[in-house]
């Protein structure tokens, strides 16, 4: 049921969004903020994202090194690891966004085909037993709560991305053809839930703590030159999960550093040019300072904490760019004209 | 005629354009020729000298030479004139005088970047003999071509070419602007004008490309990047380039469409091979043997057995006599140079692994890592990857399969961050638009 | 200058990672266990008994070439004792490329859910492993050494491998099934039981039935292959394996069950739907040596003859109160009821539920004669 809903919450919220972006075709969020004179829109937006996005490196960062130190790498080093990803995002994530646009392009077309591996292989084994998966879809009338329709809106939410991306290109970006976004990730949830409880029964997926990567684990491939298809999986989930944290960061490092440039005195000195590293800085000693100190129960309280913040706020956020563009921006426009 | 003409086609310097007066005759003569295509001693003996001379009336000599043609139009001409006419107005009559020359003749073999079927000689050190051989290649009428002399003492002459049509005109700015900035005494190479026209010294992967093959260099000017001619030089120096330059050869553009694809994807697999192997061997030794079957674990405890010393160090060593032959083999005399492939396959191959000093695995894996980085066609970017796998093969000591992909990923992030003269290096694209500057702030 | 500091703050924290380099261990540092098995004895502070298959690696890889260590240890729990084990070796013991588990015929009488649930919470041992029940004792299965092995634990793998020998004898199962079935209410487990003669190989050719703890029933090599044919999970013609009734055989090359549970009917039903493509493989010589033999007769007397055993396949399981097929889990999909509620309604339904099974049987060809 949570699915359903959270797929129409979905598509509402990016129709408004794209209609919203189209008004100003060649400005990003911030710079529509600034025209329409709307600070409270740019105070809120800035810390509430700042404050999701360090949770969601935290949570990204933290997940992946228990992930490494489960399978890959038992006796490793929890700060070896927490620093040498920290060290890589923070250099992927000081870069212009136009590049790491470029980086989040190339990275989906490489690992689509092995997700597209991975999904078929597990499909087709012949543990998977379709009768699991129709046992707990007869739940489906049961209500959700906002823990289950902020997880599944968690998915729909790509397009705030765009917010900040679309003018980075000479040629602004034209938002064509977004109808079949909603459907494709519709078919994912429905792809991410449903297949390890297939693969492991409906009691045992509830008390792995990695399910994906176990439901991986149970497929064989006999012919393959890697046995296991798990470390496959493990090595999709670093370059997705990298990529996802250099995304985000980026975002929030780039409006930082313009909001802070605004206050400068002297229009003609040049940028100080380490001035995103030093905001990284303050993002890196935190998720280091967290990676130390975690541990499994805490992981799960603020994944849960975060993805329902996560989606009030998203949804906040894109209906209030909706209203100050349909307002303040016909008021922007009879006054320019 | 010399007006409307510099309407149709573009102003170049190496266009000639002469208004030729002689006060016994009434009539001027004007006068156009592309200089590299021209034989500039036919135009003198037939069409400059006689009507300086004025012994013969010049219309006369218009109409008994063969070699003259009249046109009706000036569109005509720019056809003929591409192709090695010389156009000649005379008293509102335009002809054209057939002149060309072909100067492929002197040039060497190519030697860096051999084809099986494709062009077999370089474009010529001669830079007017080069033009001509480039202007053969790619008639258009875009094409312009601009002279400039670099260096206070040595005066090169170095000419910039590219498709007026086609090439974006901001970066042409950029380069010309960086060219008249360079105050160095001498500079004699193109590799030296690489080193002043970089915008970073520290830089992982090359920025330009140089190519001897004609058919590069109009496949580049044609996709609108900007080609360097250098006196002194059969090298060109082709700015504004992206990374799948570097990794498609000149074969791909005419062979059969089929082997072409599988012999690119065969040269992205051996990219990631080069890259990645060493740091992958010693990840999966050491750090998660369950990764390969039973039976290749077995084989591997077997082979490592014989070793003394852990898995990097035997990885070092192997990688740097493998270093040691490929620069040794540059320069050995070619009358010993059998004894190195002597040395190699034999000492270091068979004799080595069978003192003990390193596992048969290691060396499998080594000659397989240094026969790979000869498939990229462009020998600036294989020594580039060259480099690359070294920090893949520290960061794997220390972290295992992590750090390699994590490697992997800093590589990606790097060439994506690069932008050569504002032009995305690395843009994932399956349509070849490469010559489009993207908007920028600075980054 | 301020580049300059920033940057040599980079290198530093670059240099601080590189320091620690734990977890990096050799590969002929380590000890690979390729079989493992847990016994149970009557020591009452020790009552688990583990025996571990070590591979010793040497570069020849003839047979009879393979060397195996054995080593056993008695000890409180299965965790306590590798530890203990650990003691013994002077490598390190890796587990990642164990490839099949033997519980003991005492243990899986008793209870395997101890075992089970160790296996699961232990992230290096894969998931793929092949579980089986040892006769007599998990020890003697992990301690034999057939000639014909390769390297060690070669032909243990081999048997459960999918990619060589598939008897249609012989059901094979991976660890995370028999999890799942541990669990999932309205599933059971199903373990295959192997077992050695004297010192040189094995036989896998029975099957254990469990309920969620421990064994009930243990089938025939027919029953066996029975229930191979009807458990659906495979269709080739080598596992499928063949079919005999009164001296007439049949090779089945292609074979599909379904069933349908019809619990609204006045009697409740499972019903099978069996499509068979078969080949003749054996008949009586009298039925050869007949000039016009009525091969439709014949089918059809072997399909009665299929469901009858099919039939009296079923109601054996069912006496055991038993459901390896997953009726109570088909149930499950079709309504939705919590757990609770299904474990009042199920077992009572399924005591009484009818078995049909109907069987159609595609006679393909009759091999060379005609």
């Amino acid at each position: 049921m949570a699915i359903a809903i959270s797929f129409v919450i979905g598509m509402i919220l990016l129709y408004l969004f794209t209609q919203a972006a189209q008004v100003f075709p060649d400005k990003d969020i911030f710079e529509i903020a600034q025209i329409t004179n709307q600070k409270w829109y740019l105070y809120l937006f800035l810390t509430l994202k700042t404050v999701l996005s360090l949770l969601s490196t935290n949570l990204v960062i933290g997940g992946y090194t228990l992930i490494v130190t489960r399978y890959l790498n038992p006796e490793g080093n929890v700060a070896s690891i927490v620093i040498i990803m920290l060290v890589i995002v923070g250099f992927a994530a000081t870069r212009n966004l136009l590049s790491v646009a470029y980086i989040v392009e190339f990275m989906t077309a490489v690992s689509i085909p092995f997700i597209a591996f991975i999904v078929f292989k597990t499909f087709t084994n012949p543990i998977f037993n379709f009768d699991s998966v129709f046992a707990v879809t007869q739940h489906y009338k049961s209500l959700p709560n906002l823990l289950t329709i902020s997880s599944a809106a968690f998915l729909f939410s790509g397009y705030s991305h765009l917010g900040l991306f679309k003018n980075q290109e000479k040629k602004p970006l034209k938002f064509r053809y977004s109808w079949p976004a909603p459907v494709v990730v519709l078919v994912l949830l429905v792809i991410t839930i449903f297949v390890p409880i297939g693969m492991l029964g409906t009691e045992a997926s509830a008390q792995y703590k990695f399910v994906w990567s176990v439901a991986t684990d149970a497929t064989q491939m006999p012919y393959g030159f890697i046995e296991r298809l798990m470390f496959i999986f493990i090595v999709v989930l670093l370059s997705v999960a990298v990529t996802y944290i250099v995304s985000t960061l980026s975002q929030v490092i780039d409006v930082i550093k313009r909001f802070l440039l605004q206050f400068k005195k002297d229009k003609n000195k040049k940028d100080p040019k380490f001035l995103s590293l030093y905001i990284y800085a303050i993002f890196a000693i935190l998720v280091f300072l967290y990676g130390m100190n975690t541990n499994d129960f805490l992981f799960e309280e603020l994944a849960k904490w975060y993805l329902m913040m996560h989606f009030i706020v998203e949804t906040l956020c894109t209906i209030f760019f909706y209203i100050i563009v349909k307002v303040k921006g016909k008021q922007h426009e009879a006054k320019n004209s | 005629m010399l007006d409307t003409l510099n309407t149709l086609i573009v102003k170049s310097d190496d266009l000639i354009q002469n208004k030729l007066k002689n006060p016994t005759d009434i009539y001027e003569l004007e006068l156009a020729y592309f200089l590299p295509l021209c034989d500039l001693d036919k135009i003198n003996r037939f069409v400059t000298v006689p009507y300086s001379r004025n012994s013969y009336p010049f219309s006369q000599l218009l109409k008994s030479n063969p070699n003259f043609t009249k046109l009706n139009d000036l569109q005509e001409g720019i056809d003929l004139l591409l192709r090695g006419s010389a156009l000649v107005s005379y008293n509102n009559e335009l002809y054209a005088f057939e002149a060309i020359t072909w100067k492929n003749v002197d040039t060497t073999d190519i030697k860096t970047e051999s084809t099986v079927r494709g062009p077999q000689h370089t474009i010529s050190e001669h830079p007017l003999y080069a033009l001509n051989i480039i202007r053969n290649g790619y008639a258009s009428p875009y094409l312009k071509s601009k002279l400039f002399y670099l260096g206070e003492i040595s005066n090169t002459n170095t000419y910039m070419l590219y498709d007026e049509k086609l090439a974006d005109l901001e970066i042409v700015k950029k380069i010309e602007d960086n060219l008249n900035a360079i105050s160095q005494d001498i500079i004699s190479t193109p590799n030296e004008l690489e080193q002043y026209l970089m915008q970073s010294k520290y830089n992982l992967f090359p920025n330009f490309l140089l190519s001897e093959r004609v058919d590069r260099i109009a496949k580049a000017l044609q996709q609108g990047k900007i080609v360097l001619l250098m006196k002194g030089s059969q090298f060109a120096l082709i700015c504004n380039v992206n990374f799948f330059d570097f990794m498609h050869s000149a074969e791909d553009f005419y062979e059969s469409f089929w082997i072409s694809r599988l012999v690119i994807t065969i040269r992205y697999v051996a990219l990631f091979f080069t890259i990645t192997l060493p740091g992958l061997y010693i990840a999966i030794l050491s750090y998660n043997p369950e990764f390969v079957k039973l039976q290749l674990a077995f084989n591997l405890v077997a082979s490592r057995s014989v070793v003394p010393y852990p898995a990097f160090i035997e990885v070092f060593i192997m990688l740097f006599l493998i270093e040691i032959l490929v620069e040794a083999s540059i320069r050995i005399p070619k009358l010993i140079g059998p004894a190195s492939t002597t040395v190699g396959g034999l000492i270091l191959g068979t004799a080595i692994q069978q003192a003990g000093l390193v596992s048969s695995i290691m060396v499998i894996v080594t000659s397989l890592v240094a026969i790979s980085n000869f498939v990229i066609p462009i020998y600036s970017m294989g020594l580039a990857i060259r480099f690359l796998k070294y920090p893949i093969i520290i960061l794997s000591i220390f972290f295992g399969l992590t750090g390699v992909f994590l490697g992997l990923f800093f590589y990606i992030t790097y060439l994506c961050q690069m932008r050569s003269y504002g032009v995305p290096y690395f843009r994932f694209r399956l349509k070849e638009k490469f010559n489009s500057r993207s908007k920028e702030q600075t980054s | 200058m301020k580049q300059k500091i920033v940057k040599s703050c980079i290198f530093i924290l670059i240099a601080c990672t590189l320091l620690p380099a734990c977890g990096y261990k050799d590969i002929d540092k380590r000890f690979f266990a390729v079989a493992i098995g847990i016994d149970l004895k009557d020591d009452e502070e020790k009552p688990y008994e583990i025996t571990l298959a070590l591979a010793v690696p040497s570069t020849k890889i003839e047979p009879k070439s393979a060397i195996t260590q054995i080593e056993t240890i008695q000890a409180g729990s299965i965790a306590d004792g590798l530890r203990q084990i650990k003691a013994k070796l002077d490598k390190e013991l890796d587990l990642g490329h164990c490839k099949s588990i033997i519980i003991g015929e005492a243990l899986a009488n008793e209870d395997i859910r101890d075992v089970v649930y160790w296996i699961a919470r232990r992230r290096d041992i894969q998931n793929i492993v092949a579980i089986a029940i040892g006769v007599p004792t998990a020890a003697d299965i992990v301690k034999v050494q057939p000639d014909s092995d390769r390297f060690p634990g070669n032909t243990i793998n081999f048997f459960f491998s999918r990619d060589t020998t598939q008897s249609s004898y012989t059901y094979r199962t991976t660890f995370t099934e028999v999890y799942k079935r541990v669990l999932e209410p309205g599933l059971d487990p199903i373990i295959p039981i192997i077992s050695t003669e004297g010192d040189s190989t094995f036989t896998v050719n029975t099957v254990a039935l469990l309920d969620k703890q421990k064994v009930k029933i243990v089938l025939t090599p027919r029953e066996t292959q029975l229930l191979n044919q009807l458990s659906n999970k495979n269709n080739y013609s080598y596992i499928l394996g063949s079919y005999e009734s009164d001296k007439i055989t049949l090779a089945i090359n292609n074979m599909k069950a379904t069933f349908k549970i019809n619990e609204f009917a006045s009697e409740p039903a499972v019903s099978f739907k069996i499509k068979q493509k078969v080949r003749l493989e054996d008949l009586p010589k009298e039925l050869t040596e007949e000039t016009n033999t009525n091969y439709s007769d014949i089918i059809s007397q072997l399909e009665q003859q299929y469901s009858e055993d099919c039939i009296a396949l079923l109601e054996k399981i069912k006496q055991e109160k038993i459901d390896p097929y997953g009726f109570g889990l088909r149930y499950r999909a079709k309504h939705p009821i919590s757990i609770e509620q299904y474990n009042e309604v199920w077992p009572p339904l399924y005591e009484t539920v009818k078995f049909e099974v109907n069987t159609k049987m595609d006679l393909k060809s009759t091999g060379l004669l005609k």
